[in-house]
């Protein structure tokens, strides 16, 4: 088990948020670099699907995004129950732990690169379709069917988001134009993948260390919910990936999506959807328990997590 | 009130609150906004304009039934669940069948 160098560059920007330093991304120039991630994870995906076929896909894909259902409907009672929070906060911050995290990929995929593992392509078709269901659940926990939830509005903030709008876009472009055709592309959008995302982690660091006063509020049934949840979640994504014949690394990027909370598409749908929930505790917990437990235990510790599995069905 | 004489009704409020209430101070009459980013600091903390947390001045120049109407939809609807603040002031302009 061994620790990416993008994690190090988070815990720089951390250390430098903690220290009050006055080092910031710009909006600007944060919005540049997940735009680059997004279509760089979409690119890639994309480039290899153009070797797939569509019914290959539906399958898994179906499968994946139905299982997904499972951590919100699962999360809610334990907010509700042992958490003693009311439901809107309950909901909303349930809709964050099913919906998914696109940095949390990234560093997944950096990780694997490094230790030399492959994975399906068809994960970062399963990025597109993890995040939304989700958030609709949550909404419906909050609320029920509502004529007052602007659904509309709710609808397009996450659908036409740039996340999906992104990662859909690149998937096409990889999945029309090849691997031959795009190669310049590569050099640009898969070489410089990991120079990127340490510049996009040491911003994620000082926004991290700005949540630590959330963290405060949020007591310690979140702080552990923001563990516990995620390793749990990681344990089913390990046991579906295997069950559906995934390889060691495509159960692994099953087990970090299942595992990874939404801190950016979730609280703007929450906001619109939910706004009795207080956004402070489930940004606190996503982003400031589960995002850095992920990136620097999670992903290394689920991927053993898998290893240990395959091994033990191999003996099996 | 001669032509001249308007209000300004100004709102300060977290970001996911703008394409929520833009379409709502058309419909309460107002001729047109002007939107800007915003930082400071007030009862639910700090905003420090930095990723994830920004907040945003919308400000209207309209007569002051619209102002009156404004006020009240922000007051019943979203003052309750959403961090932020509203005012309006006495506003002198040129051109004032604009608004």
């Amino acid at each position: 088990m061994s620790i990416d160098p993008v994690v190090g560059f988070f815990g720089l920007g951390l250390l430098a948020g903690l220290l009050r330093s006055d080092l910031k991304l710009s909006g600007g120039l944060s919005d540049t670099l997940s735009i680059y991630l997004l279509i760089a994870i979409g690119l890639k995906g994309g480039i290899e699907l153009s070797h797939a076929t569509l019914g290959q896909l539906v399958v898994p894909v179906l499968i994946a995004v139905l299982m997904s259902t499972i951590t919100p409907l699962v999360a809610f009672p334990i907010l509700r129950r042992l958490g003693r929070l009311v439901r809107p906060d309950a909901a909303s911050i349930a809709a964050h732990y099913g919906s998914v995290s696109v940095v949390t990929f990234a560093v997944g995929t950096s990780y694997l690169s490094r230790v030399g593992v492959d994975y399906e392509g068809y994960m970062s078709v399963l990025l597109v379709f993890l995040e939304f269901p989700a958030l609709i659940i949550g909404v419906l926990l909050a609320k029920g069917i509502n004529r007052d939830t602007q659904w509309r509005l709710l609808a397009h903030e996450v659908l036409a988001g740039k996340a999906i709008v992104l990662l859909i876009g690149a998937l096409l472009i990889g999945w029309l134009w090849g691997a031959e055709s795009s190669g310049a592309l590569t050099r640009f959008y898969g070489d410089m993948f990991k120079g990127f995302l340490s510049l996009f982690m040491l911003g994620m660091g000082v926004v991290t260390a700005s949540r630590i006063d959330d963290l405060r509020r949020a007591g310690p049934f979140l702080i552990g919910f923001g563990i516990v949840i995620p390793m749990l979640s990681a344990v089913g994504g390990v046991l579906i990936g295997m069950a559906m014949g995934l390889s060691l690394g495509g159960t692994t990027m099953l087990s970090v999506q299942y595992a990874s909370a939404s801190y950016i598409a979730a609280p703007a749908a929450m906001r619109i959807a939910i706004p009795e929930a207080n956004p402070a505790l489930s940004l606190g917990a996503s982003l400031g328990v589960t995002f850095p437990f992920n990136v620097v235990i999670g992903v290394p510790l689920y991927h053993e997590m898998a290893k240990w599995a395959y091994r033990l069905q191999g003996v099996a | 009130m001669s032509d001249n004489q308007t209000k300004l009704v100004v709102l300060i409020c977290e970001e996911a609150l703008e394409p929520i209430v833009l379409p709502e101070f058309l419909a309460a009459g107002a001729k047109g906004y002007t939107v800007c980013d915003a930082r400071g600091c007030g009862t639910r903390g700090v905003r420090d304009a930095r990723w994830l947390s920004a907040n945003v001045r919308i400000e209207a120049l309209c007569r002051e039934p619209v102002a009156r109407r404004i006020m009240e939809m922000i007051e019943t609807r979203y003052s309750d669940n959403y961090g932020l603040v509203i005012y309006t002031v006495d506003a002198t302009v040129i051109r004032g069948d604009k608004f």
